[in-house]
């Protein structure tokens, strides 16, 4: 897309701090709402390009999980659901609420099966839980934002 | 923002209230800031003031809220603390009847010559972040040494066994998460259940807690010298551990190596110990240091549900409940993979 999501948003602003601030100098309320707009502006610009990314890459991993998961001594209820859930369609499409769709189930089945894990002392658990902690941090770590000085 | 005519009942209101004569009302404006309430300054000019005027601050509840909390609670608060050592506006008046300005307010002093930094400013204190810094800790601890028994604290809020103060304030917010999450938070019910596995020790006595004592929620003379702390709208009782956790959670750090951004960790244990008369307890703070993420993280995911409802447009809430939620999602990520299966 031209221009990128990055330079509208980074341009709109620019815009504001430039055009619009100091035409809002005797209302503070007015200046730190823009701040805020401002700030909105140069968040979306970073996420928007990585979001579906990030989901799909997301995704990926749990299923990967969840067929490992699968094949480990947890409850045979658990493990079935977790098979399925390892095997069930890709998505239709790579919208980001389409892919939310997706990821929505499976983010519940992973808190699932983090607690299952985590209450068993068991050897075997230790690298699930590590695992789950590997899943966790894959999406913490992609979603992280640069936050400019305000 | 107010009407003219509300604008004008308020005039009468403090007239009664403050028993002078007419009062006129000017540069009322709205300032930033607050999102759990609308908050705007103003003077109010009456023959019977020093000066002929006096700044007042008027905080209305708004249609939604960060946080749901009683209005009364953080009057209560500021009265608790008035003239004690702690700094804090004079709160003048608590309105809770919605015909005089369609919804409740209540009135304080305003500080003048105070300014607010955002603790997202890269420096916010310059030369002064020091001696900021000694003030910030030591005034926590102050408030930590005030016997709760001795405020008007238990008037409004429930006073917990000390060993049951961590499981009330946890069974508190992961409420808030379970009711308010738009989607499932597979970190936050990996912090609340690591939280509940490790219980801390009880304080040896009850203080009370700020709940949002932190860098942006005080005011400060630019020159080195905190002159009010503001937003006491989480204020209750229980552990001070408490407070000093929230306090020094990284979100808030503009430079995450010291304890707030402004002094080193030790440094500002020492001073809050010197304040408060108590023991920094290492093994209780771990625990509440984690519950305070947590609690930030429940904190953003109502801002994100308020947001997301239309309950409240203001963007600072799409602000706090994307951004602040992604750091402390992050941050509690960091820190529990590092010990699987146990421990803090």
């Amino acid at each position: 897309m031209t221009p990128s999501f990055a330079q509208i948003m980074l341009g709109a602003a620019g815009a504001v701090a430039a055009q619009l601030g100091p035409r809002l100098k005797d209302d503070a309320f007015a200046i730190g709402q823009a701040q805020i707009i401002g700030l909105l502006m140069v968040l979306v610009a970073q996420e928007a390009d990585r979001a579906a990314d990030t989901l799909s890459l997301e995704t990926v991993a749990m299923r990967a999980l969840f067929a490992e998961a699968s094949e480990s001594p947890l409850p045979e209820g658990l493990r079935r659901r977790l098979r399925a859930m390892a095997e069930s369609a890709p998505p239709e499409n790579f919208t980001i609420s389409g892919l939310e769709k997706i990821a929505r189930p499976m983010k519940a089945l992973l808190i699932e099966l983090h607690e299952a894990v985590e209450d068993r002392p068991d050897e075997w658990a230790r690298p699930l839980e590590a695992k789950c902690w590997d899943v966790l941090k894959l999406g913490a770590d992609h979603r992280q934002l640069f936050m400019p000085g305000m | 923002m107010l009407t003219h005519d509300e604008i004008a009942t308020l005039a009468d209101y403090l007239a009664q209230t403050l028993q002078t004569g007419p009062v006129r009302i000017e540069n009322f404006s709205r300032i930033p800031g607050g999102a759990s309430r609308e908050t705007y300054r103003f003077d109010a000019v009456a023959a019977d003031f020093d000066g002929g005027s006096r700044g007042f601050i008027l905080r209305r509840d708004p249609p939604d809220s960060l946080i749901d909390t009683e209005r009364a609670l953080e009057f209560a608060a500021y009265r608790s603390f008035y003239g004690r050592g702690v700094p804090v506006p004079e709160a003048i008046a608590l309105v809770a009847d919605e015909s005089v300005l369609g919804r409740p307010f209540f009135i304080m002093e305003r500080i003048d010559h105070g300014a607010s930094s955002s603790p997202f400013q890269p420096d916010p204190f310059g030369p002064h972040r020091e001696a900021i810094g000694r003030d910030f800790f030591s005034i926590l601890g102050a408030i930590a040494a005030v016997d709760p028994y001795d405020t008007e604290m238990p008037g409004v809020v429930d006073t917990p066994a000390p060993e049951d103060c961590w499981r009330r304030e946890l069974d508190r917010w992961q409420k808030v998460i379970e009711t308010d999450s738009l989607e499932p938070q597979p970190i936050a019910m990996a912090a609340i259940r690591r939280l509940r596995r490790n219980p801390p020790q009880p304080p040896p006595k009850l203080a009370v807690v700020h709940g949002d004592y932190r860098v942006g929620n005080f005011l400060h003379d630019g020159a080195g010298r905190i002159t009010a702390i503001l937003d006491w709208e989480m204020a209750h009782i229980g552990d001070p551990m408490e407070d000093l956790a929230w306090a020094l959670d990284p979100l808030w750090a503009s430079n995450p190596a010291l304890a707030a951004g402004l002094l080193d960790f030790e440094e500002a244990i020492r001073h809050w110990q010197q304040a408060s008369g108590r023991r920094f307890n290492a093994e209780a703070f771990q625990w509440w240091s984690l519950f305070a993420n947590l609690k930030g993280l429940a904190i953003w995911i109502s801002s994100s549900k308020a947001y997301h409802d239309g309950k409240n447009a203001d963007p600072i809430l799409a602000f706090s409940g994307w951004y602040c939620a992604t750091r402390h999602n992050k941050i509690i990520a960091d820190r529990l993979s590092q010990t699987t299966w146990g421990g803090l």
